[in-house]
């Protein structure tokens, strides 16, 4: 594969590159992405997630941190399109990908994206702290099914939770979105 | 975290010889759905992640002959959409397509789910069941591991620790067998408390073979032969099929834990082996 990185910053120094050795372990990962369509590369340490590199590398605070244990889809960004938690992912994971976090998602004029004035013209959201993940997970299903049924709309959300609004406004709020894009 | 090394090896060679290198200390990373929580809680440490994404040409999901084969870096959502999946071994797809939610089945990988082996973990109830052939690959090469007798209890399999699950191959039913999974989940996108994987296999309206398996409930996907041979030599009526489900939850041995006792578990599994069984005799009957 031509995007694999041959890592020469392991901890043995003294060994020559031999095409029968295998790469060594290292504790920092070279990570290259387009990020909302930028090109980006940073050094992080191998343990970092992708919700520490995008908040702390990048200072994209719109991916929200909350569980930390893959249960409330807040860190939810996507992956090559795909919605992941971005808690439960390493940042070295993700080399090579393209990624979209909710800062991604407007124009750059300012305009906001029809999922996200979707939410805003339902008022879906209360508090709002769960809101990036819903926006991104719904983007992604809007990207498979031009008009999903209300059922599809819970599985598809079923890994995002929000604590405030008892989904029903969101789920509409997919649906306007849905219609919208429709149009 | 701060110690943690990274590795991203090319081939299944270079793989097996950081495996057999650093041992204990090093895990492999595919999706990384169950692992990462595990290092973050501190349930588990390791020195070293080999982290496999970047294998070649492992990700593979193709029919070979009457076994399905699916590659180490293949993802539960696409084992859940695929076409092929959907034709060949339907309780797979449906398996697939009921793990966590869409965020954790956009990464978490059938391999290592089997791999992993965790007793509530959903694809070992169906290699169990249908005792899928895991291919196992280490420095010394390439060996294949019986799916019936690959779990010896809670995450313990009969992989070493030099060995990479590269594929697993699920036999694809003959006409007249029907196989279903079912299971009961506290909430939408948890691990389920009773799962049931159930295998019919009829001859005209007589059930001439038949096997179930459950998982969640005890440490390690269990077959219930008892409850099996129910069904054998009689017709798959609404009675027998409430038998031999009632016969798998007297059999069962479910751990008390803070999901529920044994005797509601024991319930439970009464009721999902039911639907299971009723999922499979339909399957069963439509490919006659």
């Amino acid at each position: 594969m031509t995007d694999a990185t041959e890592d020469a910053s392991g901890d043995v120094t003294d060994e020559t590159e031999d095409a029968s050795e295998p790469p060594r372990p290292s504790e920092t990962v070279e990570v290259s992405v387009t990020l909302n369509g930028e090109a980006v590369t940073g050094t992080v340490d191998a343990g970092t997630f992708l919700s520490s590199f995008l908040r702390r590398e990048r200072y994209l605070t719109g991916t929200h941190r909350a569980c930390e244990s893959t249960t409330c889809g807040a860190c939810t960004v996507l992956v090559d399109g795909d919605p992941v938690k971005s808690c439960n992912v390493l940042a070295a994971q993700v080399d090579g990908s393209d990624l979209t976090t909710v800062e991604g998602l407007a124009d750059d004029d300012g305009s906001l994206h029809p999922v996200q004035r979707a939410f805003w013209d339902t008022h879906g959201l209360q508090c709002g702290f769960c809101t990036p993940g819903m926006v991104l997970s719904s983007v992604a299903l809007l990207e498979e099914t031009d008009d999903p049924s209300v059922d599809e709309i819970r599985t598809h959300l079923s890994g995002n939770v929000c604590r405030c609004t008892g989904y029903t406004k969101i789920i509409e709020s997919v649906k306007r979105a849905a219609e919208a894009t429709d149009d | 975290m701060a110690t943690l090394r990274h590795v991203a090896p090319e081939t299944v060679e270079e793989t097996c010889s950081l495996l057999a290198e650093y041992g204990d200390d090093a895990a492999v990373l595919s999706g990384g759905q169950s692992l990462l929580p595990t290092i973050r809680r501190r349930t588990a440490s390791y020195d070293v992640l080999v982290d496999i994404d970047r294998l070649d040409g492992r990700s593979f999901l193709e029919r070979d002959g009457d076994q399905l084969r699916i590659g180490c870096l293949v993802r539960h959502a696409d084992v859940a959409d695929s076409k092929l999946v959907r034709e060949t071994v339907p309780a797979l797809a449906d398996l697939a397509g009921s793990i966590g939610d869409v965020q954790v089945r956009n990464r978490g990988t059938l391999c290592g789910a089997v791999a992993h082996g965790d007793p509530a973990g959903d694809p070992p109830v169906l290699t169990a069941l249908l005792d899928a052939d895991v291919v196992a690959a280490s420095a010394d090469g390439t060996r294949v591991l019986d799916g019936r007798s690959f779990y010896a209890g809670d995450r313990r399999t009969a992989l070493e620790t030099d060995e990479l699950v590269t594929e697993v191959r699920f036999p694809i039913p003959d006409d007249g067998t029907g196989v279903a999974y079912e299971k009961w989940t506290p909430s939408g996108e948890s691990y389920p408390v009773a799962t049931v994987g159930a295998l019919v296999e009829l001859d005209g309206e007589t059930v001439s073979g038949a096997a179930l398996t459950t998982g969640a409930l005890e440490s390690e996907p269990t077959p219930m032969d008892e409850a099996a041979d129910v069904l054998v030599g009689e017709t798959p009526t609404d009675e027998v099929l409430d038998r031999a489900a009632r016969t798998l939850g007297e059999n069962a041995s479910p751990r008390e834990d803070h999901e529920g006792s044994a005797a509601f578990k024991s319930e439970l599994a009464t009721t999902v082996a039911r639907d299971a069984l009723g999922d499979a005799v339909a399957r069963a009957r439509e490919e006659q």
